[in-house]
């Protein structure tokens, strides 16, 4: 693997309240080559924070300190909006986990991804409209001459997932957060989804990162794994040694699934150390 | 059994016992809820203006006699139309009686209908709103007519219809403004109720088998009190306004009673000459108003689900 | 059909049995029929599992058997006897429900005692003090939580006090709609173990509804895959352990289920 697309390095993002000041993230460092990183955790961990400050995109209380946070060589700390928004959706696109929201209901379908690819690109309608139908189709959509003059609310969970990851890959970013992007679509939905969403960004050599809570799918579909608890990451693995891994938090949250495989009769519930709140991340398995 | 007495803050006093992590009563859980509210209430100092406007115009009307200077009914006609002076703080009206006096009892009348009107037309639109928005079908229908019928008039029109036909005076004008005040109260706590009936909680009280009277009064009617109450109090400042509408129309409080709506008709005649004589009235109206404005967003600030 | 599990619904006096279930929402030429002729039996003491995906019509069942919905075609029988399509409240004091959300299932301004003596007071309970603190002691709270309101509790504090609502009258079918899948997973292990728990406690009949198979499997002895509001077939949770499915929908399911595979 070259030089990495995203380096972290002790990111911490503070909440400022009337009574009392929350740290959501303490001090994580990560980096993201081309490769599908998947960041699992449960909620309050600070995973979706997480993926939302690499685009700035915080709430206006928080605040953001690094000691490093940059992109391909562009320092995001130090950016300014103007820069960030030339960042945004260009270089780096999120996908998130309901399209009905993140979707404008009053425009086509067709418009919104036209729209999103001359935001970035300089080219004509028509030309942004073949390239529009092109990537409906590279999303596996059978008709996209229709599903093109489609509104939003006219098209399925699954449909609308798969249009949203058209939009958010069409102006062909580096980086793609994508924020629990599954879990409001059926299991079966749920496959085509992803595989599309794998094949994109293997072919493309963009990186990816997966936020998830779903253990077992974040193992089967990224390639390394970074597993949050209360602001901090507790493990960096290898996705393929997720099912093996070291640290006691990653072992308990795997022992507390239902599983397919064996009957168990009471399931294992985390007991959580307190010293992990200030434990250094463990690095686990090959690296590559 | 009853609630062991546990102090878990290990402090003393009021403060201590509204911090407790586990509340060991009913009323300490409740009291700490109000505490979390008043602090809330609190930070917004537009809500404690119009909260200590309201609270110090509610003392001067509950101590009129003590507050006031002058015998409101006295003329004195060698003393009409006085310019507020240290001996009559806001003047003398046409017939020389004392403006500040007046003033200050004509707050008992305000706060009288306005607290009034509140207690008929509140729980009469929140039981028709609710009842209409949980029963559905024939009885929405029917109630909600009805309540369009109300609604089709101008509040004051239909104001005026009333008292035209009971004859004027401060009951009837009550009784009037209330029947023009229930109606919005009634479609607000039904719409309110058409989304609570859809609830999971109220799915779940129907499953242990509760009439619906138990529902609506027990589970659909305290989810609709806090907007009720925020839309009444943003409703005082009509409510005033209406009875100081019927009051100068002279449909309203009879002279000599000191009603403001009615002090500012009399003062009419002299607004360019004299006046403050209808530019003192006048303000208290809007003062008034302005204070339950005030006091009513920052009530729904803090009450209201959807902003907080 | 299979029938491999020889501890299973036959052997039991059924305690709840669904026939020809039809559920069709909308008239005229819009008419969905959400359910389509769905019949199955619960024996007591049993764990059945309904499973399929969003918009399958499992939590449709759910609802006309709890008695949300009375507009419903077919029969359902409690113990071999009819129950009318507008429920009574005995049958209420006999067949409680547990809501997917906790966030949504419990007044907002009531404080736990409030919700959890309200059941009591309507099937006119003894002791309702006593009950209350004896239930939430079973549910893994403690008397500690009575004077908390909703707001104050987490997501699993909440579902909590949701299966100490629908315990509290000692019902003997527990209706469970996805009672998890709003929380985290460790929570969820608490969650279905306070439920295995309390299943065999209080000798319990589960009727679960999920979109979760390894949920359901880990609760439930049978299964039934449901599809555009038919059952599709019935399994035993050893059954689908094995991948022993009939249908090619519900072996795509059960791939789908166990995790992601690249679709070469």
């Amino acid at each position: 693997m070259d030089k990495p697309l995203l380096e972290v390095e002790d990111l911490s993002v503070t909440f400022k309240g009337a009574h009392r000041t929350v740290q959501a993230v303490r001090g994580i460092s990560f980096s993201v080559g081309r490769e599908k990183v998947g960041i699992v955790g449960e909620s309050g961990s600070g995973k979706s924070l997480t993926g939302r400050t690499i685009l700035k995109l915080t709430p206006k209380a928080a605040t953001i300190s690094a000691r490093k946070l940059s992109f391909d060589g562009i320092d995001l700390l130090g950016a300014s909006e103007r820069q960030m928004r030339t960042i945004r959706g260009n270089r780096i696109s999120m996908i998130l986990q309901d399209p009905k929201f993140s979707l404008n209901p009053l425009m086509r379908v067709g418009e919104q991804i036209t729209e999103a690819y001359r935001l970035h690109h300089k080219v004509g309608g028509k030309e942004a409209e073949a390239r529009a139908l092109a990537m409906l189709e590279a999303v596996k959509i059978r008709d996209p001459a229709r599903v093109f003059k489609l509104y939003p609310h006219e098209v399925s969970g699954g449909m609308g997932q798969r249009i949203m990851i058209a939009m958010m890959l069409i102006p062909e970013p580096d980086l793609i957060i994508a924020d629990e992007p599954t879990s409001a679509l059926d299991v079966t939905i749920r496959q085509q989804v992803l595989s599309i969403l794998d094949e994109l960004v293997t072919r493309r050599g963009a990186g990816l990162i997966f936020i998830s809570h779903d253990l077992n799918l974040v193992a089967d579909f990224c390639d390394r794994v970074l597993v949050m608890y209360a602001g901090r990451i507790m493990e960096d693995i290898p996705a393929r040694e997720l099912r093996n891994a070291r640290h006691p938090y990653t072992r308990a949250l795997l022992d507390s699934l239902p599983r397919l495989d064996r009957q168990t009769d009471m399931l294992q519930v985390p007991s959580r150390d307190p010293a992990w709140l200030d434990g250094p991340t463990l690095q686990s398995g090959s690296r590559a | 059994m009853a609630p062991q007495p546990i102090d878990q803050a290990g402090g003393q006093g009021l403060r201590a016992w509204l911090a407790a992590p586990v509340p060991s009563s009913p009323f300490q859980a409740r009291m700490q809820q109000l505490s979390l509210k008043w602090w809330r209430l609190r930070a917004n100092p537009a809500a404690m203006f119009g909260l200590a406007i309201i609270v110090l115009i509610a003392l001067v009307a509950l101590f009129a006699p003590l507050v006031a200077t002058h015998d409101i009914y006295a003329q004195d006609l060698t003393n009409r139309l006085q310019r507020p002076s240290g001996a009559h703080w806001f003047g003398t009206d046409e017939l020389g009686r004392d403006i500040f006096s007046r003033l200050v009892f004509g707050a008992r009348i305000t706060l009288y209908i306005a607290l009034l009107t509140a207690v008929i037309a509140a729980p009469l639109g929140l039981i028709i709103g609710t009842t209409s928005g949980y029963l559905g079908g024939w009885a929405d229908i029917v109630l909600m007519r009805i309540v369009d019928i109300f609604l089709a008039f101008p509040s004051l029109v239909l104001a005026l219809a009333f008292v035209a036909a009971l004859g004027p005076g401060i009951d009837h004008a009550i009784i009037a403004i209330a029947l023009a005040a229930w109606p919005p109260i009634a479609r607000l706590a039904r719409a309110e109720t058409l989304s609570i009936r859809k609830s999971d909680y109220i799915a779940a009280v129907r499953l242990q088998g509760a009439s619906p009277l138990r529902i609506i009064l027990g589970h659909v009617v305290p989810m609709c009190i806090p907007s009720v109450v925020v839309r009444i109090t943003l409703n005082m400042a009509s409510i005033i306004l209406t009875a100081a509408g019927l009051g100068f129309l002279g449909l309203g409080a009879q002279p000599p009673s000191p009603e403001w709506g009615a002090m500012l008709a009399s003062g009419r005649e002299f607004i360019l000459t004299n006046g403050w004589i209808a530019g003192i009235p006048g303000l208290a109206i809007l003062i008034t108003s302005l204070a339950f404005n005030l006091f009513g967003d920052g009530l729904r600030d803090i009450l209201d689900p959807r902003h907080g | 059909m299979s029938a491999s599990d020889p501890a299973m619904a036959g052997n039991r006096p059924a305690a709840l049995t669904v026939s020809h279930l039809s559920i069709v929402f909308g008239r005229g030429a819009s008419a969905l029929k959400a359910v389509d002729d769905v019949s199955f039996t619960l024996g007591h003491g049993e764990a059945f599992g309904l499973i399929g995906e969003s918009g399958c019509g499992k939590s449709t069942v759910l609802r006309a058997l709890a008695g949300l919905n009375s507009e419903y075609g077919g029969t359902i029988a409690f113990h071999d006897r009819e129950v009318p399509h507008k429920r009574d409240k005995a049958f209420f004091r006999r067949v409680q429900m547990v809501f997917q959300d906790p966030y949504a299932s419990l007044h907002p301004r009531k404080m736990v005692q409030n919700v959890l003596a309200e059941p009591l007071k309507i099937h006119g309970f003894d002791r309702p003090q006593e009950r209350i603190d004896e239930i939430l002691t079973a549910v893994g709270l403690g008397p500690s939580f009575r004077y908390r309101f909703p707001h104050e509790l987490s997501g699993g504090q909440r579902q909590r006090v949701a299966i100490a609502r629908a315990l509290i009258i000692e019902p003997e079918l527990l209706l469970l709609d996805e009672p998890t899948s709003a929380l985290d997973v460790s929570v969820q292990a608490e969650i279905l173990n306070l439920l295995k728990q309390l299943r065999r406690d209080r000798d319990l009949t589960y009727l679960m509804v999920s979109h979760d198979l390894a949920v359901v499997t880990h609760l439930c002895e049978r299964v039934a895959m449901m599809s555009e509001g038919r059952i599709l077939e019935e399994m035993s949770a050893a059954d689908v352990r094995a991948g022993r499915a009939q249908e090619p929908y519900t072996r795509e399911f059960l791939e789908a289920s166990v995790g992601y595979r690249p679709i070469a």
